[in-house]
């Protein structure tokens, strides 16, 4: 059970992280940021389940990635969850990006002519741990995904989604609550972060 | 700036790939066993790998799908080693060269409301299905292309009787065994089961009881391998340990 | 030096101005939807003009709805290598806040800091005042002022007021005519507007 939950912790993370500071990197060297957020902002609603099923066809001994042998490991688990949380941390980044009002566009392009991108960053700077925790959050749950690409093998690749719905079909109800209630807990921690730093922002 | 970033975004990637890496494959790439959802959550699939693991040295990573996909895993090189109890997609993979090793069997049994309206009590199955058609009694159906729902699907079949035809009384759940068998014991319907997620699951059923069962509902695991090399597991279901947990997880053990 | 031979629309409304500025502040003032930003958008090619235009570079822009970029005020300095200049003035203390929790005067004030390290020889300013109270424009005022010494600085106002407080020479937007007006004149031709 402490595997299970530190791996779910340390994967999750690890995806997020990585979606997030791609998705900065990315937002801020567009040049149209409008028409690429309404592409993510659909994306972003893309069922999990397809995203486990693409990781699942790429990793796949017959798919164009079999040859890695990365189906079943956590490999094949953090990709998806890193393909899955992607189009959310770019939509997010995106409209802070487009949040720039025009005047501060222009101000960027007129002061900073060769040092654009870096003003952008800046700017997303501010906003990244509340896009990783809304990212963290649309993965750390799911169950769909992290079953088809890691195949929520005990004690490997099962994440305490999986084993909450695992336990259940066993009928071990009083285990399935234990590791509901950490994952409710763990969950809670972005909602708690978002609050207390908008609170933070809003005050003087 | 962006070199910063860049750096921060690479040295976590490579961290915690390194760290999964270090702490999942510690030295080599695990057996890849898949097997039916019903019966990894009978939790007899999880002891049975446990004392695989002991006895072969190998080490197996358990991954459940519906049969239909475990087979089509198995063709495509998904999966290593496969338990199914689906006889007829079994064959297409002893087609292909497969090892199939049946090691052991139980019943699929018919439950129902413990009144049994359809009357149905110590009838064979087909007989007990016929009465549950012609009495449109409520069935309570898996929907998901399990072993369970093939079964019953044959079952059916056996009348000549095609259940997408059937009306209100016919519900499908696309849930697992003991979802769906509390889902029959909520609404008084049949269902057809597995013996062992039954026996083990009654006293959570107070509405449901035992009607009937027969040789048309026998229920064989098989175990699939084609490597040569994973032919220690199949030696491995016959040795005196794996026989003893079968038997405590109500099934029956077979003869090599 | 700036010189400006540019005839320019806005809304329906051809502006035409010929001028020539020397280093020092002037005040750009004249009524609402007189021209004034689109002017200053002319000078920055924002805005469609006809004629031409010479500015000394580094050309620098401090624009209406300025807001600093969402992340601490050291970091907004940073990005301009203003940390040095901020560090002896009121923001000092104020480096690891985020940016969008100082006030309206703080604000203008940071974005100050970022144009003038860019040590530009021509500044164009539009109308960061707005919201302020006059302690506060004073300061700003007064930084504009010292910096004008080195550079042509074009302030956009629309505080009256800001014209008595600096005493410098102004170009005045009215109507179709745009002029540049010495103290003297631009005060009195102001005034009459007030009554």
């Amino acid at each position: 059970m402490a595997y299970t939950f530190l791996f779910t912790i340390g994967t999750t993370t690890a995806a997020a992280v990585s979606a997030v500071l791609l998705a900065a990197l990315y937002a801020s060297s567009v040049s149209q940021p409008r028409l690429h957020l309404s592409f993510w902002r659909a994306l972003s609603g893309i069922p999990p389940v397809l995203v486990g099923l693409l990781v699942y066809m790429l990793f796949s001994q017959a798919g164009p990635l079999g040859f890695l042998r990365w189906l079943f490991t956590p490999k094949a688990l953090i990709t998806a969850q890193f393909l899955l949380a992607l189009p959310t941390a770019l939509a997010l980044a995106l409209r802070e990006r487009t949040s720039l009002p025009r005047d501060m566009e222009d101000f960027i392009r007129v002061n900073l002519p060769n040092k654009k991108h870096q003003a952008y960053l800046a700017h997303l700077k501010g906003t990244l741990p509340s896009t990783f925790f809304v990212t963290w959050g649309r993965i750390l749950g799911e169950v769909g995904a992290a079953t088809l690409s890691g195949g929520a093998i005990e004690g490997y690749t099962s994440t305490l989604a999986t084993d909450i719905l695992y336990k259940t079909n066993l009928g071990q109800f009083k285990e399935a609550l234990v590791l509901g209630a950490l994952l409710l807990v763990v969950s809670l921690i972005p909602s708690v972060f978002l609050e207390l730093s908008s609170y933070g922002a809003s005050g003087h | 700036m962006v070199k910063r970033l860049l750096r921060v975004f690479l040295v976590s990637f490579l961290i915690a790939m390194l760290g999964l890496t270090a702490a999942g494959c510690s030295n080599q790439r695990p057996v890849v066993m898949v097997t039916t959802t019903s019966f990894r959550d009978s939790g007899l699939a999880g002891a049975l790998v446990q004392v695989l693991q002991k006895q072969t040295g190998l080490k197996i990573s358990l991954v459940a799908q519906g049969s239909g996909a475990a087979v089509e895993m198995l063709k495509r090189g998904d999966a290593d080693v496969g338990i199914t109890h689906a006889p007829t997609l079994e064959m297409q993979l002893t087609h292909l060269g497969w090892h199939r090793v049946p090691f052991m069997q139980n019943y699929f049994y018919l439950v129902g409301p413990k009144q049994d309206p359809a009357r149905a009590k110590s009838l064979t199955l087909t007989e007990a299905f016929r009465r549950i058609y012609q009495g449109k009694f409520l069935f309570v159906s898996r929907g998901d292309q399990s072993g369970t729902h093939m079964m019953e699907k044959a079952l059916w079949g056996l009348l000549g009787l095609d259940p997408d035809t059937f009306g209100d009384w016919y519900i499908k759940t696309q849930a697992g065994m003991l979802t769906s068998l509390q889902i029959a014991n909520e609404k008084g319907a049949y269902i057809l089961t597995d013996q062992s997620t039954w026996l083990r699951n009654r006293d959570k059923l107070p509405q449901l009881d035992f009607i009937t069962t027969s040789t048309e509902g026998l229920n064989t695991y098989s175990f699939l391998y084609k490597d040569a090399r994973y032919a220690v597991l199949s030696e491995a279901f016959f040795s005196k340990e794996a026989q003893q947990i079968i038997r405590q997880f109500q099934f029956e053990p077979l003869e090599r | 030096m700036v010189q400006v031979d540019i005839s320019f629309r806005v809304d329906s409304k051809v502006l035409t101005i010929n001028e020539t500025f020397e280093n020092g502040l002037y005040l750009i003032v004249g009524p609402n939807g007189s021209g004034k930003t689109t002017f200053l958008r002319c000078l920055l090619g924002l805005h469609p003009y006809e004629g031409a235009v010479q500015m000394d570079a580094p050309v620098a822009y401090l624009p209406q709805h300025y807001e600093p970029l969402h992340t601490s005020v050291g970091d907004n300095l940073a990005l301009f290598g203003a940390l040095e200049i901020a560090r002896e003035g009121p923001l000092r203390a104020k480096l690891h806040l985020p940016a969008l929790r100082l006030s309206g005067g703080e604000k203008a004030l940071l974005g100050l800091y970022q144009v003038l390290a860019l040590q530009p020889k021509t500044l164009l300013v539009d109308e960061v005042t707005a919201h302020m109270d006059q302690q506060a424009s004073r300061q700003i005022e007064q930084v504009l002022l010292e910096y004008s010494q080195q550079a042509v600085v074009f302030m956009v106002t629309h505080q009256w007021d800001a014209l008595l407080r600096v005493q410098r020479s102004a170009l005045v937007f009215a109507g179709t005519v745009v002029r540049k007006l010495p103290y003297d004149s631009a005060q009195s031709l102001i005034l009459s507007w007030k009554e």
